[in-house]
């Protein structure tokens, strides 16, 4: 202080007084504040609010990590002071649906400082991240005239609403901008998931139906469990599946894991791991049923009674010989034996652990094997899908407590509400993946490409709706060419976003609008498959700045475009939807509470004595209750496929495809090692790449055996470059001996973040997938990556 | 000090109205991006000049320097052109879209999740409520942005003056409250916040501002201290009464 004036003593000073007072008189005529009066005011009448204290309200998180979980939120004046979880009383049916380190940080993630504040539109060009605030006004007047406009110059097939599951519930951001569409004259519908596009597909060839699940609880009978790249402690598949497999375990079943990756459930769970290459799923499962075979351990009778296409002599009419799985499996139409030798040089499996496997599963019945969607979102994922259910069928699995009749294996025993989407007058549709090529060549596309509804698409691409996704750019394939697509503003005109961050995908939208948070909008939601509940998620906070649900803008929008009525059919807010789904659900379950006491609860759940068993039925009484294919009976064999005639890549029956940038591809000499992904724990897909606490949870970094980091001179900590013909990205690695040599694991979700270079730096797996689809569902291949790593 | 003597009320009448309009401007510079006209005015006026040779403190000194060469060096530049480029960059540094270079809130400092919307929104919302106040944007916006908490010094003050020339007695509380808001909530987060703002602007502007309100607010405590000592007294005397 010595050195300077106190400031009572400058003021004191009439001389340096007066050098404040020009200062002063500037000041107090700033006042014209832009786009803004003064920021406090009198309280009008008298509002002084008495302390209130803390009010507890129910309500959970909109993640799409497969669970839904019990989030309580402790409020007062608006103010989430913190939150808590379930506090219910256990009970072994139905236990507690308690939050994971996401949901226990949805605070400090949902009211973030960075959060987008206030509708934006594009000043740059495309994906450079220029954007100028504007008007709710202007925004929702420039989306209806681009609607119109773009559906008027190019149809109403040139409108595409894009995957997005960013916000996971019925009043679904997605689904409500389908049905604005709808409602317009239509747009392109797209089929499949990213998560499960060839498992949706493909089971049904075998059973009719993707529902081949039993519930959870029943896994307790179960004596042997073999989780086949089914990860439920990172991939959540409705928030209880954890506790269920502890259940199993405490009741003495034996767990084998088999994954590339020694997994947190393994690591938890596993009485085994038996790692294998990715992309050789089908070649360890054929030589499983040669050794079951050849040992005589299969379960001939359920064959000759249930299955079709096994052996020969239970083939469809008009087949010619050895196109039976047993003619393929010994090697008899081929040539090739599918001995656990043969097995072992393709997936780097032990012809021994093999064999032991296949007998562990044949002889220990009941055994459930579970398949995860890890395997199918390959190249040829269809493969591993049908795989296993010819396994599940070899040993007598199917329809039985304790069993489990592998493929897609989902099972809800609940039939929950949801706002219609309404009927599209277009009729295409595409797989969701290939919409980067109906952007591009979209009027070529045909049943080639796997359109569905019309011969060829009616236009390109054109317009899109992303609202609650990161699949434009993070969460598609190939994010360096999507990225070039995206940026040719002659091939999409319009893209509207809306997002809680500028996300990747937000970069490239013309119109970003700030999306509000759970917290700030009433929803009903329910975890993927597993879990007999369903959450009411409670508004419990105003929106943040001027954010506002998709639902608040789409009825403007609807508004403009002269269909407020059928839009909202009188639901004039999301609270009214959901009285709308309550009200669906007492329809298919009488027994289900008032609206008020569920919303007051936050959580509904059911009771049930026994455990869902799939094909129950069709097992105690097959005459009366045939499986849903073609034939009634499981199709080992499918003859719909086999029609497609397509044997290399589409075989009839489910067979070892050696894979496109699979271990056995001449380009492993340029990039020798196999890259894929995996759901990490600390994110839900992309969602919380950006949360602090979940980095510091679990940091991004990519998992590579130490043979490998040897050979290249890389240890723990060090950055490396992953770079393939399509892209790099930049990564710390983990050296660890919990990935199996040859292969490299990088936690999907990342934000793609290029440098200067065109480099990503945040370790986003996307630089490095193929936009090529898998050959039957047409869906993303995610996994099947080959790369080089060098030490940065 | 002669407190009842007309001469010295008039200096602390000044004092606390060159306060008050100190507090308005930062508040509404940290508030708002500011209009072309605005930006005009205060760069023709250039009232920082005159301010060089005070030595108030370091932070203050280097503001009005940079501000000072601001306005010298911007006197030929299109106002609108500056609006817009000055509005950029209180985007970037305030609002987004992209990840904050400075969270102009105080529970982003002080709360132990630095987020928007925690106890100290609640906290600094009790303290407008005391003097009857409220934000505009009530629930929307945090109650504890840095510029409505400026803008609330600046009207504390503005009661101050107005106690001086009605209710002495008043005015005594007033300055305990100026005192309270000043060390409890904006010097407990406003330097490590001008910091943020001092290393990530690239605009000398906002650089100047932050050094600034950072010399001021400092200095300001000390002033409020000082006049505490004078008037306490005379708060006695009128208790006593
Ligand atoms: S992220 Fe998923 S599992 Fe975690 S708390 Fe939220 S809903 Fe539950």
């Amino acid at each position: 202080m010595s050195e300077f004036n106190g400031f009572k003593k400058v003021l004191n000073n009439p001389f340096s007084r007066r050098s404040f007072l020009k200062l002063s008189a500037v000041a107090a005529g700033t006042t014209a504040l832009v786009g803004c009066s003064s920021s406090l005011k009198t309280i009008s009448e008298n509002t002084v609010a008495a302390d209130d204290g803390i009010k507890i309200i129910p309500t959970t998180g909109p993640n799409n990590c497969g669970g839904r979980c019990v989030i309580k939120a402790h409020v007062k004046d608006n103010v989430i002071m913190r939150i808590s979880t379930d506090t219910e009383t256990d009970d072994p049916r139905n236990p507690q649906i308690r939050a994971c380190v996401r949901g226990r940080s949805y605070r400090k993630y949902f009211l973030s400082p960075d959060r987008l504040k206030y509708p934006m539109k594009r000043v740059g060009k495309r994906g450079e991240g220029k954007f100028e605030r504007i008007t709710w006004e202007e925004a929702v007047e420039t989306i209806a005239s681009e609607i119109k406009r773009i559906g008027k110059e190019y149809g109403p097939g040139s409108r595409y609403v894009n995957y997005a599951w960013g916000y996971n519930a019925q009043i679904h951001p997605m689904n409500l901008s389908k049905r604005l569409l709808a409602l317009d004259g239509g747009y392109l519908q797209f089929y499949n998931t990213y998560s499960t596009a060839a498992t949706s597909f493909a089971t049904p060839y075998t059973y009719g139906t993707a529902s081949t699940g039993n519930t959870p609880d029943d896994w307790v009978n179960s004596k042997l469990l073999i989780l086949w790249g089914f990860n439920p402690a990172e991939t959540i598949h409705g928030s209880q599946t954890m506790y269920r497999l502890r259940q199993a375990k405490e009741a003495g079943a034996k767990i084998i894991v088999v994954d590339p990756r020694y997994t947190d459930t393994a690591v938890g769970f596993a009485d085994e791991w038996i790692p294998l290459l990715p992309t050789t799923d089908n070649a360890v499962m054929d030589a499983m049923a040669y050794v079951m075979i050849t040992e005589n351990l299969h379960d001939q009778a359920f064959l000759d009674k249930y299955c079709l296409g096994f052996d020969e002599e239970h083939m469809p009419e008009g087949i010619y010989a050895g196109n039976s799985y047993k003619s393929y499996v010994l090697g008899e139409s081929d040539g090739v034996p599918k001995t656990p030798e043969w097995a072992e040089k393709i997936s780097k499996v032990p012809a021994t652990t093999i064999r032991h496997l296949a007998r562990e599963y044949a002889t220990n019945k009941p055994a459930a094997l579970i398949q995860g969607w890890g395997p199918q979102r390959h190249a040829y994922g269809e493969q591993p899908v049908r795989g296993a259910t010819v396994l599940a069928a070899m040993t007598g699995n199917v329809g039985i407590y304790g069993g489990w009749a592998s493929g897609a294996g989902y099972a809800g025993r609940q039939r929950i509400g949801s706002i219609p989407i309404g009927e599209n007058p277009v009729k295409a549709k595409i797989s969701c993946f290939l919409w980067t090529d109906a952007i591009v060549r979209g009027t070529e596309m045909g049943a080639k490409d796997g359109v569905q509804g019309a011969d060829r698409l009616p236009a390109n691409i054109k317009l899109i709706m992303n609202t609650a996704g990161n699949t434009l750019i993070n969460q598609h394939s190939d994010i360096n060419k999507t990225a070039e697509i995206l940026q040719d503003e002659s091939l999409v005109e319009f893209i509207v976003c809306s997002d809680l961050f500028m996300s990747p995908s937000a970069k490239f939208a013309d119109i970003l609008l700030p999306g509000n948070s759970f917290f700030e909008r009433n929803n009903i939601g329910t975890p993927w498959g597993y879990g007999d509940y369903v959450m009411y998620a409670n508004k419990v906070i105003d929106n943040l700045y001027e954010s506002r649900s998709e639902y608040d803008w789409l009825v403007e929008v609807a508004d403009k475009l002269g269909f407020k009525d059928k839009f909202t059919m009188g639901n004039e807010t999301e609270e009214d939807w959901c009285r709308y789904v309550v009200a669906k659900t007492q329809e298919n379950h009488p027994e289900f509470p008032s609206y008020d006491e569920f919303k007051k609860r936050g959580v509904y759940k059911w009771f049930y004595d026994k455990p869902y068993v799939a094909f129950k039925k069709q097992i105690e009484d097959p005459e009366n209750n045939p499986f849903p294919t073609p034939s009634g009976k499981i199709e080992i064999f499918s003859q719909r496929l086999y029609e497609m005639n397509e044997p290399k890549e589409i075989p009839a029956v489910p067979k070892y495809i050696s894979s496109w940038e699979g271990p056995e591809d001449p380009l492993t000499e340029k990039y020798p090692l196999q890259c894929i992904g995996w759901h990490y724990k600390r994110r839900s897909h992309s969602t919380h790449d950006n949360n602090p606490w979940m980095e510091e949870a679990a940091r991004q970094e990519m998992w590579m055996n130490p043979e490998d980091a040897k050979a290249r001179g890389i240890k723990t900590g060090d950055k490396a470059k992953v770079f393939n013909d399509r892209g790099t990205t930049i990564i710390p690695v983990l050296v660890t001996s919990r990935i199996m040599p040859g292969v490299v694991a990088i936690p999907q979700g990342g934000w793609y973040q290029p440098n200067e270079k065109g480099e990503d730096i945040r370790g986003s797996i996307n630089v490095l997938t193929s936009l090529r689809p898998t050959p039957l569902a047409k869906g993303n291949p995610q996994h099947t990556n080959l790369v080089e790593v060098i030490k940065q | 000090m002669h407190i009842e003597g007309n001469n010295s009320l008039k200096q602390l009448e000044e004092e606390l109205i060159i306060r008050k309009n100190i507090y308005n401007f930062l508040g509404a510079y940290f508030y708002n991006p500011q209009s072309a006209e605005e930006l005009k005015k205060l760069i023709e006026e250039n009232p920082f000049e005159e301010l060089k040779n005070i030595h108030l403190n370091e932070y203050f000194m280097k503001g009005t320097d940079l501000l000072e060469e601001f306005c010298k060096n911007n006197l030929e530049t299109e106002p609108q052109q500056l609006s817009k480029r000055l509005k950029e960059e209180f985007y970037r540094l305030f609002i987004g879209p992209e990840r904050l270079k400075a969270p102009p809130y105080e529970s982003v400092y002080l709360g132990k999740d630095k987020i928007v919307f925690d106890v100290q929104t609640l906290q600094i919302r009790d303290c407008y409520r005391c003097w009857g106040l409220e934000v505009e944007k009530k629930y929307q916006e945090p109650d504890d942005h840095i510029g409505i908490e400026l803008q609330f010094m600046s009207y504390l003050i503005d009661q101050a003056v107005l106690s001086l020339n009605g209710k002495k007695e008043t005015l005594y509380e007033n300055l305990l409250d100026q005192q309270y808001f000043l060390s409890q909530h904006i010097l407990a987060f406003g330097p490590d916040f001008f910091q943020l703002v001092i290393h990530n602007t690239q605009e000398d502007f906002y650089q100047g501002l932050a050094f600034l309100a950072h010399g001021f607010i400092k200095e300001d405590l000390n002033y409020l201290r000082q006049l505490q000592k004078e008037w306490e007294p005379y708060f006695k005397m009128a208790q006593a009464i």
